[in-house]
């Protein structure tokens, strides 16, 4: 394996994690330049480890059968708020 | 008079009679329209602005825009997909309002829908695929709302709703590299958040590690 060390969960791959922790703390961005540089350097990592790209194709397996799930009914409440609010803007 | 959920409205049962109801502003087609497409509207903005007070604003905002404007739907799409890019675009707006930034505001009176593109993955004419059950739904869901706003608009608009990435960074005015970090962190995160479901869900062939 020539990219992290994976922990023994299979999803916390140390390499990914420091190249991650180069992009700032939280979800603020690094400026342009650093963030073409470190964009090329996760997409790099991410085709290379196959930690990470087993993970990555579970989470996108995921996400397909969630957008696939319905979303579920609207809260009565809610529903009732909105009903009236937009008939309100319907009199016939 | 009888109020919308008290009458049958099965009359409109189809969208081409749903969109005749609409355009002679028919209350009751108004609610049906709440009806059959209000559930996957709200998840829509409540994925966006993550808010659930900010995300009924912004069905509230889109839905009249939508009735106020019914006279431009074309038909090119399906009234359940142009309602669902009102509703993008709708709440990407108020994103920015959120973030006090100006740039890529519709100006007053542009074509509600016309931000977000038109290639957009429109989930309700892909019936038929393996669905989550309620519990997993949650818990999607709710490592999507966890994310904070710039990671979450990043992940829901490149990885759920299926925009190119140069879209969704235009969209969010942010540069491709910039939205590429954001997903990988997105990412990082929401694999942290559902390890115990990921471990599952995936096929055997795509499980390699020795």
């Amino acid at each position: 394996m020539t990219s992290g060390q994976a922990t023994s969960s299979g999803h916390d791959c140390r390499q990914l994690l420091a190249l991650l922790a180069m992009s700032g703390a939280g979800s603020g961005d690094a400026a342009d330049a650093d963030a073409d540089e470190l964009a090329r350097r996760l997409e790099e990592h991410a085709a290379s480890c196959p930690e990470c790209r087993a993970c990555e194709a579970d989470l996108h397996a995921l996400l397909q059968r969630y957008g696939c799930t319905a979303a579920p009914p609207l809260d009565a409440a809610l529903e009732t708020r909105l009903l009236d609010r937009l008939c309100a803007r319907f009199p016939g | 008079m009888s109020t919308p959920w008290e009458t049958d409205l099965s009359v409109y049962d189809d969208d081409a009679a749903l969109l005749e109801g609409l355009r002679r502003r028919d209350r009751f087609a108004c609610a049906c329209m709440l009806k059959r497409h209000g559930p996957r509207l709200y998840r829509l903005a409540r994925q966006v602005v993550g808010d659930a007070d900010e995300a009924e604003d912004v069905l509230q905002e889109a839905l009249i825009r939508g009735c106020d404007r019914i006279d431009d739907f074309s038909g090119a799409s399906s009234l359940g997909t142009w309602l669902h890019r009102i509703v993008l675009n709708t709440a990407l707006m108020h994103l920015r309002r959120r973030r006090r930034d100006p740039v890529l505001l519709a100006p007053a009176g542009d074509e509600p829908a016309a931000l977000v593109p038109e290639g957009l993955i429109d989930r309700e004419a892909e019936p038929g695929g393996e669905v989550l059950s309620g519990e997993l739904r949650e818990m999607v869901e709710r490592a999507l709302l966890a994310l904070p706003d710039t990671l979450r608009s990043a992940f829901v608009l490149r990885e759920i709703e299926g925009l190119s990435t140069s879209e969704a960074a235009r969209l969010l005015g942010i540069t491709d590299s910039a939205l590429k970090v954001r997903l990988h962190r997105a990412r990082h995160a929401l694999r942290d958040a559902l390890a115990p479901y990921l471990q599952h869900s995936a096929a055997p062939e795509t499980r390699t590690t020795a």
